[in-house]
């Protein structure tokens, strides 16, 4: 099929979507079963991996579509492929073209009332619209398998006893010990107040609010100006000297970095101004230039009275050198007895 | 000349069996203070002089049996003169010099301060029997429990007792010593 021809069907199948929507809705249609057998399995044909899901129309097909026989679980395929369930009638179909393709997968059809036998004519009809590549014999076997994470295993009871009964079994089996969860501690989380929680929200209809989302969002493509590209800097290419002061050994640095930084400062040509070359501007409302002083009237300046305080000293007359002053009792340092009775003889010899 | 220090290693011997109390080999008497007091306060001054003499003759006579009482100096001969003293349980003897003047001092005695001038005849006889020497011991000062003895000449305590009892405080009666004798 050419590229034209793909784009006739498609407006054909767009005109019949749209035709159908203005008709009114049909519930439960019969479903279409081309080649009912015994062993009939749903009828769903894989789609390509970028089949989309979509109502399948409840219309005939076109006379443009390629009708697909699905006999024996075969499909021959013919691109564009395109699936089509058959439980529901097709309602609506918006816009179809080559990259949506209406899929209709296992799952939806076996949740869908089982099909109804019946004489009619197909409502519906699978259309393939795969690529060439993909029209082949297509296994329904392994189609027919549930996926593993949806289906639960169904439980061989023949009543409705046996399958609580089972059911139960399987609860005992799988049993999941009840856990309490360990109450919160610490400060829990205030909440704000009912007032905000009931806060009606925003409105965008208020104005300047787009324009202030506007403007959160950047600038638009008006409001950027054009980009002047800089030239690079033809001079040339400015090294740094003296790495800047830091304490400590730097890692990776050779050993002439360091006997460089062990080297004895230079002495800068500019010297550091003193600190009381120039008083600290007051932060006030009014800041006065310090190159235009005030004027401030002088005010008489009184000398100083020199007036010598001096204590009147009375000073103690000297002392005769004939007075002795201190009186001292013998102490008879001169005297210390090696023996008792020196000493005794001492002491008797007192009084006399 | 190295005095021999005072042992009093089996000084003193109970014989129970025997009934006998030997200090240094010599027999003595076990007496309660308050009795000997008693004995001492009916007695006059005079026995109670002779009783004291007595006593401190004995125990002169152990201290020179010890050593060279002549030639010992002073702490060695109050080692041993004081260590006798304190086997008969009469307390702790001491020493001071005041310039010239010998002051014996004496903490600890049973007998208080009415035993002072008993204490003071027994140093009298201790002194006689080691040194040969007569001297008088006058109780010079008191307080609780030291008592302070100076030894003179029998003169010289004349003139002590004399100015304690007009009420010379013992520093000055020791300065007058020393002033009447230079």
């Amino acid at each position: 099929m050419s590229a034209r021809d793909k784009v006739t069907f498609l407006e054909s199948l767009l005109e019949r979507v749209r035709r159908n929507s203005a008709q009114p809705r049909q519930r439960a249609a019969p479903v279409a079963q081309s080649a009912p057998t015994p062993q009939a399995s749903p009828e769903v044909v894989e789609a390509p991996p970028r089949a989309v899901a979509a109502e399948p129309p409840a219309v005939p097909p076109p006379p443009e579509t390629s009708k697909v026989e699905v006999p024996a679980r075969h499909v021959v395929a013919t691109p564009p492929v395109t699936e089509i369930a058959v439980e529901e009638p097709i309602e609506v179909v918006e816009e179809l073209d080559e990259a949506e393709i209406v899929d209709i997968t296992l799952e939806d059809e076996e949740e869908a009332p089982p099909p109804a036998p019946t004489a009619a004519p197909p409502k519906a009809e699978l259309v393939a619209a795969a690529p060439p590549k993909k029209a082949s014999d297509i296994d329904f076997e392994e189609d027919d398998r549930p996926p593993s994470s949806s289906r639960r295993p169904k439980l061989a009871a023949s009543s409705l006893d046996e399958a609580l009964a089972g059911a139960a079994q399987l609860d005992d089996e799988h049993e999941v010990p009840i856990k309490t969860p360990p109450p919160e501690s610490g400060p829990q989380e205030a909440l704000p107040p009912p007032q905000v929680l009931q806060q009606p929200p925003l409105e965008l209809d208020e104005p300047g609010m787009e324009a202030e989302l506007a403007r959160a969002a950047g600038p638009a493509p008006e409001q950027v100006g054009n980009t002047i590209e800089l030239e690079e800097p033809a001079g040339p290419a400015l090294e740094l000297d003296s790495p800047p002061a830091e304490s400590g050994p730097h890692r990776g640095r050779s050993a002439d970095g360091l006997e460089a930084e062990l080297s004895p400062p230079k002495p800068t040509s500019v010297p550091a101004p003193p600190i009381e070359s120039e008083p600290a501007p007051e932060l006030t409302s009014a800041v006065v230039p310090v190159s235009s002083p005030i004027s401030v009237p002088a005010e008489p300046v009184i000398p100083p009275i020199s007036v010598t305080v001096e204590p009147e000293v009375i000073q103690r007359p000297p002392l005769r050198a004939e007075v002795s002053v201190p009186t001292f009792v013998r102490a008879h340092r001169e005297f210390s007895p090696s023996t008792f009775i020196e000493l005794l003889d001492a002491s008797l010899s007192l009084g006399k | 000349m190295a005095q021999p220090g005072f042992d009093p290693s089996h000084s003193v011997k109970f014989d129970a069996s025997r009934g006998a109390v030997e200090i240094e080999g010599g027999a003595c008497l076990l007496v309660p203070p308050a009795a000997l007091l008693a004995l001492c306060r009916g007695a006059g001054d005079e026995a109670k002089r002779d009783f004291g003499r007595t006593l401190g003759t004995e125990l002169g006579r152990q201290v020179s049996t010890r050593l060279r009482a002549s030639e010992a100096s002073v702490e060695s001969l109050l080692e041993h003169l004081g260590g006798s003293l304190a086997l008969v349980g009469l307390g702790s003897l001491g020493v001071e010099r005041w310039g010239r003047a010998l002051v014996l001092t004496l903490r600890g005695s049973p007998l208080g301060r009415d035993g002072d001038a008993l204490v003071a005849s027994i140093l009298e006889g201790a002194l006689q029997r080691a040194l040969a020497r007569d001297t008088s011991i006058v109780p010079l000062s008191r307080d609780s429990d030291r008592a302070r003895l100076l030894v003179v000449s029998p003169a010289a305590a004349q003139k002590v007792r004399a100015w304690l009892a007009e009420g010379v405080a013992w520093g000055d009666v020791l300065a007058r010593l020393h002033e009447r004798s230079a």
